[in-house]
Order: structure tokens, then sequence, then C-alpha cells
């Protein structure tokens, strides 16, 4: 992967988002499109000179080690951990905090190898315990309870 | 002023704020003591907790947090070579020698105590100059507050580490995202793609427990290794003595001022200072060759300019409700929380919430310093949790306290998504803090356009006929210039002119 890639799907993110919202500007009264529409502009702009530096940091060679800042890194470990805590966000109202949240501890840990089985139990159950008296008891800030309310 | 300066006084010293400061700067401590969590994360990952107080005691609990990681952040700097903030890279470097040699408690009490007095040196500036600057922000009108908002944008963005582009294309996407929701003045929905959750705009706190927290869960899992290392152990005695402290005075002196003048300045914060009074210190010293190899000046004056940025950064950031620091943003957040808007009427509309916030920072200077003796032997232990069980706790935290501040399920997803994204602006090396402070100015621009436009009757040429202005638009255009290649052709000439002359 060249170095300048990575700001090269930048920009493409960027102007197409700024396209987007420019397209819901169109049906937007004058005083409520104006500021938005000046603000998509100066980031289709912006998108544009950030591929352009980019192209011309890698021509004259002076990237430095960016490309090695990345080796080493284990990305396979984040995607998998972003999918449990995004299914963690999707199961904790339907079923509640007190099923999902040791479960996902659990989880996590065990697929992390943090430590021995027995002591990821015990940080579940501490934990879960100890965020809901933080929360419900302590500060009366709600929890999902899910099946359980 | 004195009356608002001793009414903050009075707010403090009621037992409700004066345990939320206690408590506040011991959780800063253990959380800037953990490697690779920063106090920027510290305070949005606890920010729904306070939720339920009064905003004076919430934003004392957090101004607290703020500080007392600072000074947290040098415990595993000192002990395990890895700064535990950013704030505190320049703390390894003399820091960790020290307690090579068994002066790990030594190097710690220097800390401290530099820290202290750099936290009391900015907090004493803080209470002098904050209220004088918030005089004349009162003067400012519409036209002056969208100025204002576009040069904290601009600094922001050209200061912030990485290139210009980069910072300002952060910036403005930032300001994008504050127009979602209900137009201020027309009341048109804007960008709410037919969902009603996003009717009232994208919310503050949800936006920056995502960007400031998921991204460190992720970086923490990133690695291969669990540990950071082998801590040293506090062998010898951390109160520095008298002499030491003595002879650090004029290091110390020097290092907050620079602290608070870095701090001034939106886009650089502790990291900056650090490295700034280190060398500055270096170059001072008559034995510039001992640095780097345990010299306690060096861990004096990162020390005592890191904690000198935090009244540094709150001075623009209540006075013109432009955050000094990515800290400072969500210190604002929390000011926000609570309904209360940034901007010039900080100073006056919410005073009694403004001097509590700026007489806590001074109090909760001497709470770290009593915190910190008794403590800082108890965060060796939190220095050697391991990241793969900080990540799934940091994740619990972040879930429940972003479902806790509406209720709502959504605003977790919506937390999460900020998370994906600054993971990804972080990979791609665009900043972060300036998409932080584009969200918080966001409304204040888009309130004074409209109302300056319709002073003018719709002409823009309004933003330059005001000279107060026309000054700051073009301090705007000055901070991009400077970055672009015209500027350094500029500079080489005058190099040039220099020279031959």
């Amino acid at each position: 992967m060249k170095y300048f890639t990575k700001e090269v799907i930048a920009a493409v993110i960027a102007v197409s988002v700024g396209l987007l919202f420019f397209q819901q500007t169109l049906s937007m009264p004058k005083a409520a499109y104006e500021l938005p529409r000046l603000l998509v502009i100066l980031i289709v702009i912006l998108s544009f000179m950030m591929v352009f530096n980019g192209v011309k940091t890698y021509r004259d060679g002076n990237y430095g080690n960016a490309s090695q800042k990345c080796e080493g890194l284990n990305y396979k470990r984040v995607f998998v951990f972003g999918l449990i805590i995004f299914i963690y966000i999707y199961l904790i109202e339907p079923i509640g905090y007190f099923i999902v949240t040791p479960i996902f501890i659990i989880v996590s840990l065990s697929f992390l190898r943090a430590t021995k089985f027995k002591n990821i139990v015990l940080i579940a159950v501490f934990f879960t315990v100890f965020i809901y008296l933080m929360f419900v008891w302590f500060l009366k800030l709600p929890v999902p309870l899910g099946i359980m309310d | 002023m004195l009356h608002n300066i001793a009414l903050g006084f009075v707010s403090v010293f009621t037992i409700k704020n004066f345990v939320a400061i206690f408590v506040g700067t011991g959780l800063g401590l253990f959380v800037g003591a953990m490697p690779g969590l920063s106090a920027t994360m510290a305070i949005a990952i606890l920010l729904p907790i306070t939720f339920v107080f009064t905003a004076s005691t919430g934003i004392s609990m957090l101004a607290a947090i703020y500080l007392g990681a600072m000074y947290g952040g040098s415990i595993a700097a000192i002990l395990l070579r890895t700064p535990g903030t950013p704030s505190a890279a320049a703390t390894v470097m003399d820091g960790y020698p020290m307690a090579q040699k068994g002066q790990a408690g030594k190097a710690l009490g220097i800390s401290l105590i530099s820290s202290f007095f750099g936290g009391l040196i900015s907090s004493i500036v803080l209470l002098t100059i904050a209220p004088l600057l918030g005089n004349i922000a009162l003067q400012f009108g519409p036209v002056e507050l969208f100025s204002i908002a576009v040069l904290g944008i601009t600094i922001i963005g050209s200061l912030s580490r990485g290139s210009t582009v980069k910072g300002l294309l952060s910036g403005l996407a930032g300001l994008l995202l504050a127009m979602i929701g209900m137009d201020p003045i027309t009341g048109t929905p804007r960008f709410t793609f037919g969902s009603i959750y996003l009717f009232s705009g994208v919310p503050f706190t949800i936006a920056l427990i995502g960007l400031f927290s998921i991204p460190q869960v992720f970086r923490l899992l990133e690695k291969n290794e669990s540990h950071m290392g082998k801590v040293s152990s506090i062998k010898d005695r951390m109160f520095p003595s008298f002499r030491d402290i003595k002879s650090l005075s004029t290091t110390i002196i020097r290092s907050s001022f620079i602290g608070i003048f870095t701090g001034l300045i939106p886009g650089t914060g502790g990291d900056t200072a650090c490295w700034f009074a280190y060398n500055e210190a270096k170059r001072f010293s008559k034995e510039p060759e001992t640095f780097g190899h345990g010299n306690m000046y060096g861990v004096s004056s990162a020390e005592s300019a890191n904690n000198a940025v935090v009244g540094g950064a709150l001075i623009p950031t209540i006075t013109l409700g432009i955050p000094g620091s990515s800290a400072t943003a969500v210190l604002l957040g929390g000011l926000m929380i609570h309904g209360i808007l940034p901007g010039p009427t900080l100073m006056t509309e919410y005073a009694d919430v403004t001097y509590t916030l700026i007489c806590a920072i001074f109090v909760a200077n001497f709470f770290m310093l009593a915190e910190g003796l008794i403590f800082t032997k108890a965060c060796v232990f939190v220095t050697k949790v391991s990241n793969w069980v900080l990540a799934p706790v940091i994740t619990i935290l972040c879930v429940i306290g972003s479902f806790a501040i509406n209720n709502s399920v959504f605003d977790v997803f919506l937390m999460f998504g900020f998370g994906v994204l600054g993971y990804f602006m972080e990979k791609v090396e665009i900043p972060v803090a300036p998409m932080v402070i584009g969200l918080i100015l966001g409304h204040m621009l888009d309130v004074s356009f409209h109302q300056a436009l319709l002073i003018s009757h719709g002409s823009w040429l309004i933003f330059v006929q005001s000279p107060i202005s026309a000054v700051i638009l073009l301090l705007a255009l000055l901070s991009i210039l400077q970055s672009t290649p015209f500027f350094h052709y500029i500079k080489y000439l005058f190099r040039k002119v220099a020279i031959r002359s």
C-alpha cells in the first residue's frame, strides 16, 4: 500500500459524506443551508489538498517511517474485539445488563487470553456488580435491565 | 470580580464539592498512572458520572480528575519508562534513569512538588487573568463571536500534530457534524436523515466518550504485549528536602510560565509544554550533559510545565469558549451536559459555576499534593494491570455511561460509531482534537453567523467591517497561511536578507 493510499481513502470518504450533506441542503431554506454548504465546499477543497500533499510527500520521499508504524500491530484482534463490542451493544437492551455484561467480559477476556478462566469469572462478577452499584444505587442512573425489568 | 472569586471559594468549601475534588483527584491519579490512558480519556469516560451532580460539583470533580491525571502520568513514566499520559513523555527522560539509580521515590517526590507548584502558579494566573479577559469578551457581539469561533478552528487546526490541511479538515468536519439537528433560527431539521434521535443534534458528550475512549481501547489491543514491563520499586524517601526544593524553584517558576503560555494557545497542550520546558531547563543548566541520565531538573521542568498547562488552557476556554486543549474541551462538555453553553457568558450568566471551577482548580492542587504523598505507592499496583483486562472494563464504562445520559441505546451505537471514526482518523493521521473543538464551537458559530447576517441584512461584509472581527479574522488567516509554502518562501526571503545584511 502506497503512503498516500490512506489519504485517498480518507478523501473519498470525506467527499462522499460532504456530497451527501450537500444533497440534503437542497430542500432547506437559504438561512438554514448557507453555513453547512460553505463547510461542505471547504471540506471538499481540503480533501483534494490532503491527497495532493500525500502524493507530494510520497514523491519527495519525506514520509519517513510512516509505513513502518503499522507493522507489528494486530488489527485482527482489534476487528474481532470491535465485533464483540457491537454484539454487546446490540444485545444489551433486549436481554439486559446483568446477563450480557458478564458474558461480554468472559468472552472478551477469554478471547484475549488475559488471565486464568477462574480469574476471568471473578472479574466478570465483581465488575458487573460494581458498575451496577455505582450507576444505579449510588448515582441513580439507569442501566438497561432487558428481560429482568 | 473579587465578589465572584469569594463566592467561588465559598462554593468549593462545601462538603459535597470538597468530597468531589478529593475523589476526582484520586481517580485522576490512578487513571493517569495506567500507561496508555490519557487525562482526556479519564475525564471523558467519567463525564456521565457527574451528570447527577449539580454543575459546580460535577465540574469541580472533572477539573480535579484532570489535575490528578497530570501528576499520575509521571508515576508510570518514572517507574515503567512508559508515560502514563502523553504529557509525561519528557518526564521519562530523567525520571526513569533516577529510578534505575534507586531514586524512584525522590523522582516521584520532585514530580509531585513540581506538579503542585506548577498547578498552583497557573491557577493564580487563571484567577487573575480570566476575569479581566472575561470583561473584555463581554463587549463582543455576534460578529466578533463568529470570528472567534473561526479563529479557534483555524488555530487548533493549524497547530495540531500533523499537517495543517488534515487539522482543518477535522475541525470543519466537527463543525458540519454540529450542524446536525434543528436549525437554531428557522427551526428546519438539518441532516437528521429522518431520525428523531438526531433532531436535538449530535449529543456532544456521547461524541466525546466515543472519540477519546474507544480508540484508546483499540490501541491497547493492537499491541502484542499486554503488560508494559518491569516496574521499578520505591525504596527511598519520597518528599524532597527543603534544599532540593529551593534549588528547583527557578526551574519550577520558568517551566510553569512556559506551561501557562503553551496552554493559552489552542491546539497545544501538556505534551508540547513538557518538551518545551525540558529543553529550556537543559539550555539554562550548567550541566546540560547530565540531562537524560537522571537529572532532577529535567523531571521538575517537565512536570511543572504540564500541570501549569491546566490553568493556561482554561483561560481561553472559560473567557471565550475556545478550549485550549482536548482535555479542556471535555471539561467544557461537562458544563454543556448541564445546559451551560460555551462563550463569554460563562463569566457572567454562569459566574457561580465558572468561578467554582477556577477555585476548584486552585484547591485541587493541595489535594493532589496530599493524595500524591499518600497514594503514589498504591498507584504502583495500578501500573501492573494488564491492558487486556482494561480494554473490556473501559468499554463497559463507555457503554453504560453513554446509555445513562439519555436512557437510549441509539446513543450507545452513536458513541461506538464515533469511536470507530476516531480510530480510523488516527490511522490516517487526522487529529481528533480539532473535530471535538468543531463540535463545541459549531453551535456558537451557527447562531452568531445567523445573527450577524440578520443585523447586516444578509451582507457578509459585516465580518470585516467590525475592527475587532477584522483583526481576529486576519489572525485566523495568518494561522492558516503560516503553514503554506508561500509563507515558507517569505521566511526564506527574510532569512536571505538577514544573512546578506
